[in-house]
C-alpha cells in the first residue's frame, strides 16, 4: 500500500481553501476594507493553489506520455480558468463597491475539490513512484500553502 | 528616500534564474538525464519567479486602477507568455531529444531582466506606500525562490 502523501497535503489546502472563502462570506456584511482584505487572502491562496497543481503536480506528472492522465488534468485546468474567471468577477464587483454573492464560488469550488479528493490525488497516490511522489512534495513544500 | 526591498529579492532571484539557465547550456550536448534535470529545475524556478511577479506583485498593486504609469504591467504578462512560449517549444525539442539552442530564450530573458530592474522595480519600491510594500514582501517570502 502506497503513501497518500500527496492526497493529504492537498486535502489539507482545500480545507484551509474553504476556511477562507468563509472567512470573505462572514465579512459580506462587514466594514469594506476588511470584506477587501479576506477576499484578497483568499484569492492569493486561491492562486498559489493553482500554481501547485498545474506547476508543481500536473506537469511533473508528464501527462503528454498518458493519454487519459492528459485528459484528467486538461479538464482541470479548464476547472480552475471558470473558478479564477469566477472570482475576477467578484473582484470587479467589490472595486466598484457592488455586493457580492460567493454561493456560486462556493459550489463550484466544492465540486472541484470533491473531484479532485475522489478522483485525483488518490490515483495519483496509488500511480506515481515513491521518487515521483517524493519529487512533487518537494515542490509542493516550496510554496507555503 | 524608501527602502529598495522588492528590487533587491527579485535582483536576486533573476541571478539565480541566470545561472539555472547557464546550468541548461553547460549540460548541452551532455548525458540527456543531465540536461533534462537542469532544464526542469530551470523551467520550475522561473515558473515560480512569474507567479511571483504576477500573483504577488503586479496584482497587489492593483494595476486595474487608471494610472498611465503602471501600463507596463500589461508588456510585462505578454512578455512572460512570449518566454512561456519559447520554453514550451524547447521542452518539445527536449521531449523529444531534439538539438536545440538557447539563444533566443537568453536574448528575451535579458530584456526582461534589465527592463524590469531598471523601469519597474525601482520605480516601484519607491512609489508605493510601506504597508501595500509589506504584503508584498510576506507575499514573495511565501514562495520558495
Amino acid at each position: 500500500m502506497k503513501s497518500n502523501a500527496i492526497l493529504d497535503v492537498m486535502v489539507k489546502d482545500h480545507n484551509r481553501l474553504m476556511k477562507y472563502l468563509e472567512d470573505v462570506k462572514k465579512n459580506i456584511k462587514s466594514d469594506f476594507d476588511v470584506l477587501l482584505k479576506s477576499f484578497n487572502t483568499f484569492e492569493w491562496n486561491l492562486d498559489k493553489h493553482f500554481f501547485v497543481e498545474e506547476r508543481a503536480i500536473f506537469t511533473s506528472y508528464n501527462p503528454d506520455y498518458i493519454e487519459d492522465g492528459h485528459q484528467l488534468f486538461t479538464n482541470l485546468s479548464k476547472q480552475h480558468t471558470s473558478i479564477l474567471e469566477k472570482v475576477e468577477l467578484l473582484r470587479k464587483r467589490l472595486r466598484s463597491g457592488k455586493s457580492i454573492d460567493v454561493s456560486d464560488m462556493e459550489v463550484m469550488l466544492l465540486k472541484h475539490k470533491t473531484y479532485e479528493e475522489k478522483n485525483v490525488y488518490p490515483v495519483l497516490d496509488v500511480e506515481i513512484s515513491e521518487g515521483e511522489k517524493r519529487f512533487m512534495i518537494e515542490r509542493i513544500e516550496e510554496i507555503r500553502l | 528616500m524608501k527602502s529598495t526591498e522588492i528590487l533587491d529579492l527579485m535582483l536576486k532571484d533573476h541571478n539565480r534564474i541566470m545561472k539555472y539557465l547557464e546550468d541548461v547550456e553547460n549540460n548541452l550536448g551532455r548525458d540527456f538525464g543531465f540536461l533534462s534535470n537542469s532544464f526542469n529545475t530551470f523551467q520550475w524556478n522561473l515558473e515560480k519567479h512569474l507567479f511571483v511577479e504576477e500573483k504577488a506583485i503586479f496584482t497587489s498593486y492593483n494595476p486595474d486602477e487608471p494610472d498611465k504609469k503602471y501600463n507596463f504591467f500589461s508588456d510585462l504578462m505578454d512578455q512572460h507568455t512570449e518566454i512561456l512560449t519559447v520554453i514550451e517549444s524547447l521542452r518539445k525539442k527536449l521531449q523529444k531529444r531534439e538539438p536545440f539552442d538557447l539563444n533566443e530564450l537568453k536574448k528575451l530573458l535579458v530584456k526582461h531582466k534589465t527592463f524590469e530592474e531598471k523601469n519597474v522595480y525601482p520605480l516601484l519600491d519607491q512609489e508605493i506606500d510601506d504597508c501595500t510594500k509589506r504584503v508584498i514582501i510576506d507575499r514573495i517570502k511565501e514562495i520558495r525562490l
